[in-house]
């Protein structure tokens, strides 16, 4: 009983996000990047991103999605479902993660 | 016909969820432990670079750091591992709808029914397992039976990432040689007192006499003999059959002693909010309250009280704990841990006396403004908006009261009653 009751800081700044809408990831991580995402909710239920808009600000259309999976990301650290993205002939995996947030593999130099 | 019982055990859970989320644990000691700052400082999970170091679940993170001093702790995240938990249970959900969690990381299925689309038991293991591994990032371990008891004993057998089967042709082989400390329910008393009998393996208990097993154990005996010789008959049970729930509480170790009326006050104002949220959530009110106090030599004391009408009501629920806590505790010590339970659970609706003592308008504004406050919480945050009292210690009232630790433990094997089938065992041998 109890144990796993913890001490959070509360740190509020700016709007309060929910909860359940903090990204899974604080620490730093390279290879992870969160990018704003429009998408469409089909009437069968079904969702599908159009655009994402990278960490610069330039937007990128989707043209095609190849495949849709539950897949778990070792390199970038994570777990959600993923698209397979085809932007400007370069295929991508874009993840969400079931929590309104939505990321990609980050390439580094290293 | 044999029932096909797998039972699928996460490898160091906690620990590789975090190791998932953050690549850079892949290669280095790790454990999930509570936050020292908070004074929560033991290890619930670590990964099995540590584990080859010494690091033993329960540890105090000191004593972990000990035995490996280059260790990372990372505080737990409870709502984290419930999220993964329930992704891995869509996966097997896709396979049978007998499911049976035995905490957060351990399940048992029954795919007895769909071994004729999907192939035998070995099969559906490892295509699970490698579901698990690709869809989540997670390893597991998996045992494949024809009882529950030998499928635990099966995913215990080889870790990290194993299948391993006992069928009918090698469990005398395979199972037979371990250790009998391994079933469950031989802990180490009733081990103790096999092993006074000569009595060190599981082979060993399946090959001694029941009914001299019952004269010594009782009925537990029988049933460590069905356990033992692969007869345990327990269903797995369906999905989301959970039991009834008895009592609703919530208890914490503070993030310092407390040390005056004022911050038992606080500290049980956050405690009754959070229970009597849960008890209006799931439509229940309450007529036992309960109080439970730790003090800082680990000595505790408790006690309930049966109050007149059934409450949900958070100021009437901290009313009575704050009696309860006065009544068993005289400040001989400070205080490290706290709690509150709300047990006789009722339905929110059932009719009531109403006392003379006690206005129903006022009860009524005052479950009004709880469910106010639910609502802008909901909304705005668990901080949005707060009790008065909780401004006069920051650091005490930052304890965030809402985690989800009721939903954690293991139920126990027994919970729906002794179902293992036991009793006939001493018939079939008369």
């Amino acid at each position: 009983m109890g144990v796993y009751d913890y001490h959070r800081e509360i740190t509020v700044t700016g709007p309060v996000t929910l909860y359940e809408k903090m990204p899974e990831v604080t620490a730093d991580n390279p290879y992870k990047a969160y990018v704003d995402v429009t998408a469409r909710f089909t009437r069968d239920g079904e969702l599908v991103p159009l655009s994402l808009t990278w960490e610069d600000g330039r937007t990128y259309e989707i043209d095609r999605v190849r495949d849709v999976q539950r897949l778990a990301s070792r390199k970038a650290g994570g777990a959600g479902i993923c698209y397979f993205c085809t932007v400007r002939g370069q295929e991508i995996q874009l993840f969400y993660e079931m929590n309104g947030l939505w990321f990609v593999t980050r390439k580094t130099d290293d | 016909m044999d029932r096909t019982i797998l039972h699928s055990d996460c490898n160091c859970y906690y620990a590789s969820v975090e190791m998932l989320h953050q690549p850079k644990l892949w290669d280095i000691p790790m454990a999930v432990g509570g936050d020292p700052e908070a004074r929560h400082g033991i290890i619930l999970t670590a990964n099995y670079i540590a584990k080859r170091r010494g690091v033993k679940t329960g540890m105090a993170l000191w004593q972990a750091r000990q035995v490996c001093p280059e260790i990372t702790f990372v505080p737990p995240r409870m709502d984290l591992y419930i999220k993964f938990s329930r992704m891995i249970r869509e996966i097997y959900s896709e396979y049978t709808d007998l499911i049976e969690p035995f905490g957060l990381d351990e399940a048992w299925l029954d795919t007895s029914g769909s071994c004729s689309v999907k192939g035998d038991g070995m099969r559906i293991a490892k295509e699970i397992s490698g579901r698990i591994k690709k869809e989540i990032g997670i390893t597991v371990s998996v045992g494949v039976s024809w009882n529950k008891i030998y499928a635990k004993l099966g995913s215990d057998y080889k870790k990290p990432d194993a299948i391993t089967e006992f069928s009918r042709q090698n469990y005398r082989e395979k199972a037979f040689p371990l250790p009998a400390g391994d079933l469950l329910y031989v802990g180490r008393s009733t081990q103790r007192k096999l092993h006074n009998l000569g009595i060190t393996t599981i082979g060993e208990l399946a090959g001694t006499d029941p009914a001299l097993l019952q004269r010594i154990f009782g009925k537990v005996g029988l049933m460590l003999y069905a356990f033992a010789a692969g007869l345990d008959e327990t269903p797995v049970s369906p999905e989301h059959t959970e039991a009834p729930v008895k009592s609703i509480g919530n208890s914490t170790t503070t993030p310092r002693d407390l040390t005056c009326d004022e911050d038992v006050k606080l500290v049980l104002y956050l405690l009754s909010e959070s229970v009597a949220k849960r008890c209006r959530e799931n439509g229940f009110a309450g007529q036992v309250i309960e109080i439970y106090v730790r003090d800082n030599e680990l000595y505790s004391v408790g006690r309930q009280r049966k109050i007149a009408v059934p409450t949900n009501i958070s100021h009437e629920i901290e009313a009575v704990a704050m009696e309860l806590f006065h009544e068993v505790y005289h400040w001989h010590r400070p205080i490290r841990s706290i709690g509150v339970r709300v047990a006789d659970l009722k339905p929110e609706s059932i009719p009531w006396q109403i006392s003379l003592f006690q206005s129903p308008e006022q009860r009524e504004k005052l479950l009004a403004a709880d469910r106010a406050a639910d609502d802008i919480r909901r909304r705005f945050g668990f901080h949005a908006v707060q009790r008065g009292i909780m401004y006069c210690d920051r650091y005490l009232s930052s304890l965030n009261a809402s985690a989800d630790d009721h939903m954690i433990h293991p139920h126990s094997y027994l919970e729906r009653g002794n179902r293992t089938g036991a009793e006939k065992i001493l018939h079939l041998n008369v």
